[in-house]
């Protein structure tokens, strides 16, 4: 019989990304049917993985982001430009 | 490689980068340039992961004429970063070995979590706040998730960013963090539960 700690240490992230041997996933959706602790922790753990997924990645600072793109941008049109024996 | 269809939306910037437009060429580095950089961290270390990202964006200037689609935008600059870094690692004439999976902290501090029947030791208290929505906005804790994320080791950063944030399967993780995928799931779970912890001790006290 699979322990809380176990769940929690080992099988915990696996099962909630769908990464689980089918007895394995049996065995934890069993543990899960019976223990509401375990019920509350896999809640939570899902509620983080959506926080993470929707938290707004942090965009580049415009300052940072003009300078780059401006030399990129340069050196795509040069590769251009020589790619169709232009000069 | 596997990777998802083209949204709408990366078509669009896809075509106008392919024009020349300056504007294209600002909204990519915008929206990749530092999800990139926590990518080549997980790989050179945060020291070198800036020069790793500058390089791959040259590399992928060079391959942006014959760039297909087969694999999605995202999932094609991260491999090109990847592979950016774990060349530099190579130069160096480093050992590429990104298998290491942190720290053991997290399993020691969980394990106070249990008693040794391996039962809770409380049962996880309720949450006032567990929506997603909810929780992200309140100031404090959107500070305080930036502070945890920031003090994940860069592999575990990575793995959890690239599966949670970015959303690729774990196969795509495996082939640019070059891990094994029973490494990538380990590194995901410590990640996750670091996160977890904070999140529980938030909902507790208010406090990271």
């Amino acid at each position: 019989m699979l322990s809380c700690r176990e769940l929690h240490q080992q099988h915990a992230s696996n099962y909630l990304d769908g990464c689980l041997p089918w007895r394995k996933r049996l065995a934890v959706g069993m543990h899960l049917a019976m223990c509401s602790a375990c019920r509350r922790f896999m809640h939570q753990l899902k509620s983080v993985k959506a926080v993470l997924r929707e938290r707004p990645d942090t965009a580049l600072p415009e300052s940072e982001a003009k300078p780059l793109a401006a030399r990129l941008h340069a050196t795509f049109r040069q590769q251009r430009k020589l790619s169709s024996g232009g000069l | 490689m596997t990777g998802n269809p083209k949204s709408p939306t990366e078509a669009t910037l896809i075509q106008h980068l392919l024009a020349g437009e300056q504007s294209a060429f600002e909204a990519l580095v915008k929206m990749y340039h530092l999800p990139m950089k926590r990518v080549a961290a997980a790989i050179v270390g945060h020291g070198e992961a800036e020069e790793a990202v500058q390089e791959a964006w040259l590399a992928v200037i060079r391959h942006l004429p014959g760039f297909r689609g087969d694999a999605s935008l995202k999932t094609w600059l991260f491999t090109i970063v990847g592979n950016e870094a774990k060349s530099r690692l190579r130069k160096a004439r480093r050992e590429v070995s990104l298998e290491g999976i942190g720290d053991d902290g997290i399993l020691q501090l969980s394990n106070d979590r249990f008693d040794a029947t391996g039962h809770w030791l409380p049962a996880p208290a309720l949450w006032e706040h567990d929506s997603p929505e909810g929780l992200l906005s309140i100031e404090d804790f959107r500070r305080c998730l930036d502070k945890v994320l920031e003090r994940l080791p860069d592999n575990q950063r990575a793995a959890l960013a690239l599966c949670d944030m970015d959303g690729l399967p774990l196969a795509e993780i495996c082939n640019i963090l070059d891990v094994s995928a029973s490494n990538v799931r380990v590194l995901i779970h410590r990640a996750r539960l670091k996160v977890y912890d904070m999140v529980d001790h938030y909902e507790e006290t208010g406090t990271c």
